[in-house]
């Protein structure tokens, strides 16, 4: 209290001094004679007091350490006197009227930081003298003591990445308890690289965070497809043959594709054929980033069944700064998760609902009734009237028309999908021990009937805290239970003719319809066949802190992971898709596969932060080493008695006995990086990563990757430090090495095959199994990126950066030949470079307490160009000119419509290939190509066959608007593409359609050839079964706008929960994929239709 | 602050360690490294049964140089009720159809397999070379019979290759065609001159023929007495050595290298080379009767199921392969072939001998028995049923024939009539003969007996003649010589 006072009286003389100090004869030029021997500081103000009336203001501890005096004085000027008993002391004197107000000249303070909301210390935080270079950073405590010179005015900044800043107006020395505020957007301003957050206004690499918040107003349930509203650079392929099938997976890449696909698509095809796919190629997509959960790496399946509610941030790692410190496993890009963590306090129950129905999009379908079918049929010349069966045939139809049958053949399989999820997490604790449990359940139901994922999780997470160590451990468990629908594919239903019945007179289904006489799809689906799959995840993440200084820290965490997946497919041994021949001992198929993957990651690194005068350093510095361990095992048998009798016990015969592969992989990374900032202005960032792996030949198990990035906060100069128009003017670059593994296993060594299915006289014997590549090396991807971060008025921020990604030493097989023994083997052939830029921009147009808009959108171009080709590759093209070329006149498979892409030097990755076409003469009907000497021809050879087309889009990105209004908000979220081409494969199916068996576009008599002079897109009508060859003809610009997602949101008010016990209650309103505007008019959802979205969420806190 | 920095060191140290290097050599359940195979004896033994079942396979002896592919390029089989069609790989192969897409898979696989099982001799030979003897359980002896039953078999793949895919050496073409592979891995092989790649033939069967001549006619000599010793399972345990020295005849053995040198001089028209290799089989036929002819009383056997129908007495060397029943079948219903195949150009072929046990009892209704699935045979039986044949006493006889022919022309017409005896024929050869007419005597029993055996076609290639069928030969100008496969050709 006696502090207070001195200061208060302090302040007000420092303001009248001024004015008092002309009118009296100058306190200073007092004069005394004084003479004591030994006496406190105290005593000889006092004995001064005594002699010249003069008071003395001061505090007693400023003095301590001060010897006692001995003090001669002649009629000195007290100021002098004082002035020389003083000097060398940390004391100083000002006379304000007749008082002199002893100060120190230092100022010492100590305190304690502390997380305003939970009151938990922070430890870490920076503490600056604002002018100077002093400062210190909170112990483990969070308690921090500093000393400085006084100066005019004394303020200490206090800093902690993700808080706001806090200046602190010191005016004595003293103890103080400084309270931060988590920031709004405290999340974004920190980059979390999964091995180090670094402050985002020191970083000179490139990434985008998405918080749970952000997730959540986007979609309560889809993480993955969240992420390309906030990232332009992340693209999600758009699948039009699975749509909006829960259980499939989605396919993306980020800046690009680095990769040739693993398997092409003509191998794709012909493998499919015999039916020698292996999984392994399947599940191994070369360009699908990595995504790291809490240290640890793991599947996107894993991602794509994550609770969003379990989710605090995502963090998109792009360029090499941002991404090098994973080494080899970071070309396509980084996605770091980051769990949701119990807080301090009291116990804290958090309730989250979603409940949803999806509709199926049958926008895009465009097919004929009953009546409209039978008329084209005729029109089309289908019926034969002087033939007796055609004539049958056609009496049947119209009968059945007659009877009122026009059948919805594309509603029979859907259903408007109904879906619940709930999660509910309970956490709370103290400083020392905390812990907390999350559960959830979510049921989604596809818009195909039958189809369905379930998702069941559970966690515990417990942390003790002692001193300055800390343990976490957290234990998970993520289960999904899904299947196929029983209904099959949507197209079986597409085609169905609309005259056709599915039940008799007397109801019951027909096994066989009764004009076309292929199966009933919707018998096949009454029966007991059914695809399933189990998929089990148990995983433990132990984490060790130890804060062993105030700016040294060491983590380690260690995870162990089992993943057990089961496959089921059963086919009912009374379909009849069986052919009649087959003897009920062969009817009945059962195909059982089974995946177990076993993982363990360990990650032991320090952590130095230290900040001298203006220099601040961050580094990180450790190892990373992981091990995984994966294998399949595939049986399949067949003859069942029946759809409930479909275990193995149950099964006559094994078709393929249980045989499996096991795959073994390790891969351990030495890693030390550095981020360093000179008074905040010049920003650098640098780390190298020492990789080896089991994956690559003997001569080069290890290959080290590295980084360097430079950048200037040019608005902390002080010529636009107070600036009101430039908040931020940021300028980074970097440039750097990543690399990728991407191929089978065991390419780089020699193998042997053990023969199991046949031994010699002499015994069992094995074989060479793959020529393997001793020099195999990592693929390599140099980045640079440039960019910079604009912020205007406090309400612009605008981000733009440019890259260049040079893939080299790309993996591909190498074909070499057979004499070898072998013909491929897997080599370092290829370069493929990626050029792009992206744009982020966000415009706060208003920000009141109860009213604000704001305004987001990005923009993102990306080019792929392949530079440097594989022999292989070029041979693959021959294959697919040998595969037209074997083609029969008269086979008019559909797998010869597809355009199958060729890989040419200068050309992209995304390029669609086919004859280029002038099309329809109008004389006959033919279609005109183009060849590549220019000259016209009539037929079509696939060496021919040109670029007509590129998938990428040339930009893409996303733009929304953000309102609220008290306790109300509004997101919006729009998807757009421009200029890119698809292969309009329906109207392809137009052309070729096949009237008299199936039902097809309306557009299919409209756009025909019909007689000489007509100027129509489709070929001659007589022509219609025959297939048609990849032409420009059916390549269209693709410029898309998708109404990606609304949500309204509102937020209860407090005083109405208070009465409740409910602390937090939220209402979300939400759709995804309202609408899409597109320029091209194309069936989507062939297998299985798209849909739209209806949610409708709470959010509740106890 | 130091202890940090050493712990720092520590970490790193453990990661730059060989002792991590290793940790990054990972091992899959079911494949095995090279170096991880090759580290026990066990291995070496395992390595080398691998080639024997590679080269037992569909694609190589097992099928295609066998029974199917070169037994079609040698006219043994009548088509013509099939000619219409075109699903079956082989038809073309009648008409040496050689760019027809499904008869290019065939000879593709003949070539890629025949060149991967070379490359399989060639890892295991370099790996049996870095070792002492002393690493092998049999010691020296066991490194010796490793390295010439691997450089026999890569000896043997390389000579029917290039016997397929190259003109014969009496055409007397200078350009390279196929390359002769001695390194693994070897990813840009040289293609060699017929005559380089038959120096180089020549050569590993020599080193064979030395070094398997002691374990073969000495040390472990009863594994190769008499037929039983050398096919049957049961009497392998007598081996010394264990069960891995026995079943000879299933193994590339010295009889087989004799043989195989006398047919690869002859090819290169050495006949006195040829002559001396023959003998060397010859004598221990009459000297010691270890090879002797399929006893008639073996042969008349009325049941066909126990019919010794693949007359493996005189079987010199033989891969063995146990599904070769469903080869067959899957053979017969994959190429659309209704019934089975018949032999061509039986009455023309057997002119003047009808009691030839290879017409009267090794075919019947027209088509063969040799490789006809037998069920609920006899033991014996069943052995020979799993039996490739390679080389043959007979293809020794013709060999000693064809010298004989000019240097004791009798003494070849007497050989030749002691092997038609053996095989049923009941007419008497002219013994006062001339050369040309014995000759034609010689060519023609070799038809006989090796049909549906795949090496018809050789004979006629080496011959440069007219390829054999009936009355009406096949003018074979341009069609001896199988064009590389695309898988090859590419890179030329």
């Amino acid at each position: 209290m006696k502090k207070a006072c001195v200061l208060v009286i302090l302040l007000f003389l420092g303001l009248s001094s001024s004015v008092f100090a002309q009118k009296q004869t100058n306190p200073e030029e007092k004069r005394v004679t004084l003479s004591l021997k030994d006496q406190t500081v105290v005593q000889v103000f006092k004995a001064i007091q005594t002699l010249t009336g003069l008071n003395f203001i001061y505090n007693d501890k400023d003095f301590i350490g001060i010897e006692k005096l001995n003090v001669e004085a002649k009629n000195e000027k007290v100021a002098d006197l004082l002035k020389r008993l003083f000097s060398g002391q940390p004391v100083s004197f000002e006379f304000v009227e007749n008082t002199v107000v002893v100060r120190s000249r230092n100022i010492s303070v100590s305190g304690v930081v502390k997380d305003k909301k939970t009151g938990e210390a922070l430890p870490g935080a920076t503490v600056l003298v604002v002018g100077t270079s002093i400062g210190t950073q909170t112990d483990i405590d969070g308690s921090f003591s500093l000393t400085f010179p006084r100066m005019k005015t004394n303020k200490l900044a206090i800093r902690f990445l993700g808080y706001a800043e806090q200046i602190l107006e010191i005016k004595e020395s003293g103890k103080y308890v400084i309270k931060l505020e988590e920031t709004e957007n405290a999340l974004t301003d920190v980059v979390v690289t999964g091995y180090a957050n670094i402050n985002k206004s020191s970083f000179t690499g490139t990434s985008t965070k998405v918080t749970k918040e952000d997730i959540l107003k986007v979609s309560p349930r889809n993480v993955i497809e969240v992420l390309q509203v906030f990232d332009p650079s992340f693209r999600i392929i758009q699948n039009n043959t699975m749509g909006s099938d829960p259980n499939t997976l989605p396919e993306f890449y980020i800046r690009g594709k680095t990769s040739i696909d693993a398997v092409k698509q003509l191998d794709n095809l012909t493998a499919t054929e015999s039916g020698t796919l292996s999984k392994f190629s399947l599940t191994n997509n070369p360009n699908l980033p990595v995504f790291i959960l809490d240290g640890y790496e793991v599947s996107v399946q894993k991602v794509y069944d994550m609770d969003p509610n379990r989710i605090k941030s995502i963090t998109i790692l792009k360029d090499a700064a941002a991404t090098a410190i994973y080494g080899s496993r970071a070309s396509n890009g980084v996605i770091v998760l980051e769990s949701v963590t119990p807080k301090i306090g009291k116990l804290m129950v958090s309730y989250n609902f979603t409940g949803s129905v999806t509709a199926p999009d049958l926008s895009d379908y465009n097919l004929m009734n009953a009546s409209e079918k039978l008329q084209t049929e005729v029109l089309a010349g289908i019926f034969n009237w002087r033939d007796a069966n055609s004539y049958d045939s056609y009496a049947k139809k119209s009968n059945l028309i007659a009877k009122g049958i026009n059948t919805d053949w594309l509603a029979q399989p859907l259903q408007n999908g109904i879906n619940q999820m709930h999660s509910v997490s309970i956490g709370g604790g103290t400083e020392g021990f905390r812990f907390g449990i999350d559960l959830s359940y979510d049921n989604e139901n596809g818009v195909m009937k039958e189809s369905y994922r379930r998702r069941l999780g559970g966690a515990m997470y417990v942390e003790y805290r002692v001193g300055k160590v800390q343990f976490r451990n957290q234990v998970s468990y993520d289960g999904t239970n899904s299947q196929a629908s029983t209904y099959g594919s949507f197209s079986d239903y597409t085609s169905q003719l609309p005259y056709e019945r599915i039940y008799n007179d007397n109801g019951v289904l027909l096994k066989q319809l009764e004009t076309s006489y292929r199966a009933n799809p919707l018998y096949e689906a009454s029966l007991g066949s059914f695809n399933r799959t189990k998929n089990n995840t148990i995983t433990n993440n132990f984490s060790f802190d130890w804060r062993i200084t105030d700016n040294l820290q060491f983590k380690s965490q260690f995870s162990i992971s089992q993943n057990i997946s089961n496959q089921n497919i059963f086919k009912d041994p009374l379909s009849s898709t069986y052919s009649y021949s087959l003897t009920p001992f062969e009817r009945g198929d059962l195909t059982i596969s089974d995946i177990k993957n076993n993982n363990w990651n360990l990650n032991a690194f320090l952590l130095y932060n230290k900040t001298i005068r203006k220099h601040n350093i961050n580094m990180s510095g450790g190892i990373n080493v992981q091990e995984t361990n994966a294998s399949q095992i595939y049986s399949k048998y067949k003859g069942f008695p029946s759809a409930s009798q479909h275990t193995i016990g149950f099964a006559n015969t094994i078709v393929t006995k249980p045989s499996g592969s096991d795959n073994k992989t390790r891969l351990g990374g030495l890693f030390i990086s550095g981020n360093y900032t000179y008074d905040n202005i010049y920003l650098a960032d640098a780390s190298i990563r020492v990789d080896g792996s089991s994956e690559f030949g003997s001569d080069s198990k290890y290959a080290p990757f590295w980084v360097l990035g430079l950048g200037v906060n040019i608005h902390n100069y002080n010529f636009l430090k107070d600036s009101e128009v430039i908040n931020q003017l940021k300028v980074r670059g970097t440039y750097g090495l990543t690399g990728k593994v991407n191929y089978p296993p065991y390419v780089a060594r020699h193998t042997y095959n053990i023969i199991l299915d046949e031994w010699y006289t002499t015994g069992m014997g094995t074989t060479l199994n793959y020529l393997g590549n001793e020099e195999l090396k990592w693929e390599r991807t140099y980045s640079s990126n440039i960019g910079f971060d604009i912020s205007l008025l406090k309400k612009i921020t605008v981000s733009a950066s440019y890259y260049n990604r040079q893939t080299k030493d790309m993996i591909a097989d190498v074909a070499i030949p057979s004499s070898s023994g072998f013909t491929t083997y897997t080599g370092n052939m290829g370069e493929i470079q990626n050029r792009g830029w992206e744009f982020t921009a966000n415009y706060m147009v208003l920000n009141s307490k109860d009213f604000g808009i704001s305004l987001f959108g990005s923009m993102a171009h990306n080019k792929s160009k392949l530079m440097k080709l594989a022999e292989s590759l070029k041979e693959y093209n021959e294959k697919i000119d040998s595969f037209y070329n074997s083609k029969a006149s008269y086979d008019n498979s559909k797998k010869y419509s597809v355009p199958y892409m060729k890989y040419e030097e200068g050309s992209s990755l995304t390029a669609i290939y086919g004859m280029k076409s002038m099309g329809i003469n109008p004389m006959d009907g033919k279609e005109v190509f183009l060849n590549r000497a220019g000259e016209l021809t009539s037929t079509w050879e696939s060496s021919q066959q040109v670029k007509i087309g590129d998938t990428e889009p040339n930009v893409q990105g996303a733009f929304g608007l953000n309102l609220r209004w008290k306790q109300f908000s509004i997101y919006t979220s729009f998807l757009y593409q421009i200029g890119g081409q698809t292969y309009n494969s329906t109207l392809v199916g137009v052309e070729n359609a096949d009237i008299a068996s199936y039902n097809v576009d309306k557009r299919v008599l409209t756009a025909r050839w019909k007689k000489a002079g007509d100027v129509t897109p489709l070929k001659n009508i007589a022509d219609q079964k025959k297939v048609t060859l990849p032409s420009s003809r059916f390549v269209q610009n693709l410029n898309q706008l998708k109404f990606n997602s609304l949500s309204l949101g509102y937020e209860v008010n407090q005083k109405y929960l208070k009465p409740l016990n409910i602390s937090m209650m939220r209402l979300q309103l939400s759709t995804n994929d309202l609408m899409v505007l597109s320029t091209v008019g194309q069936e989507r959802g062939l297998s299985y239709p798209f849909a739209r979205t209806f949610n409708f969420s709470i959010n509740l806190n106890f | 602050m130091r202890k940090y920095i050493y712990t720092i060191l520590i970490a790193s140290l453990i990661l730059g360690t060989s002792s991590c290097s290793d940790w990054f050599d990972v091992s899959p359940d079911n494949l095995v490294a090279k170096d991880d195979l090759f580290s026990t004896n066990e291995g070496f033994r395992i390595a080398l049964n691998g080639i024997y079942i590679d080269m037992s396979q569909k694609a190589l002896y097992g099928q295609e140089l066998t029974w199917s592919f070169t037994s079609f390029l040698g006219q043994n089989y009548d088509i013509s009720p099939y000619s219409w069609n075109t699903l079956s790989s082989y038809i073309p192969a009648t008409k040496y159809d050689y760019e027809n897409q499904y008869l290019k898979k065939v000879s593709d696989a003949i070539w890629g397999k025949g060149f991967n099982a070379i490359a399989n001799c060639n890892s295991l030979i370099q790996e049996t070379e870095l070792h002492e003897g002393s690493f092998f359980v049999e010691g020296e002896r066991e490194k010796m019979l490793m390295l010439a039953e691997a450089r026999g078999l890569r000896g043997l793949m390389h000579f029917d290759i290039l016997r397929l895919f190259a003109p014969a050496p009496v055409i007397n073409d200078n350009n390279p065609y196929v390359p002769y592979v001695t390194k693994y891995p070897t990813t840009q092989p040289q293609r060699l001159k017929t005559t380089e790649v038959m120096k180089n033939v020549i050569e590993d069967l020599e080193y064979a023929k030395n070094n398997l001549a002691d374990n073969d006619t000495l040390y472990n000599s009863k594994m190769l007495t008499n037929t039983s010793y050398r096919f049957a399972p049961g009497n392998a345990g007598d081996a010394k050595g264990g069960s891995f020295y026995g079943y000879r005849g299933t193994r590339f053995n010295y009889f087989a290298a004799c043989a195989l040198l006398a047919r690869a001089y002859q090819y290169i028209g050495d006949k006195e080379n040829a002559y001396k290799n023959a003998m060397a089989v010859y004598r221990y036929h009459t000297a010691k009767t270890w090879f002797t002819f399929t006893s008639s009383s073996n042969i008349i056997i009325e049941e066909k199921n126990n019919r010794h129908t693949r007359l493996y007495d005189d079987i010199l060397f033989a891969f063995n392969n146990s599904k070769i029943y469903t080869l067959f079948t899957d053979w017969n219903s994959s190429n659309y072939f209704s019934s089975r195949l018949k032999i061509k150009n039986t009455a023309e072929l057997f002119n003047s001998d009808a009691d030839d046990f290879r017409l009267t009892k090794l075919i019947y209704s027209n088509y063969s028995l040799k490789w006809e699935p037998k069920t609920g045979s006899s033991y014996i039986v069943t052995i020979e049923d799993r039996l490739l044949p390679v080389i043959r006493l007979s293809e020794v006889y013709y060999i000693l024939c064809e010298y004989l022919a000019d240097k004791d022309l009798s003494k070849g017409i007497q050989l030749l009539q002691e092997l038609r005896v053996a095989r049923g024929a009941k007419t008497t050869l002219d013994p006062a003969m001339p050369k040309d007419k014995f000759l034609e005597a010689v060519y023609n029993d070799a038809t006989r007996e090796f049909i549906a055996e795949g090496q018809t076609f050789y004979m006629y290639k080496r011959l440069n003649r007219m390829m054999y069928n009936g009355t009406t030969p096949i003018d074979m100008t341009g069609k001896y010589v199988i064009p590389l496969p695309d898988s090859e050709r590419a890179y030329y």
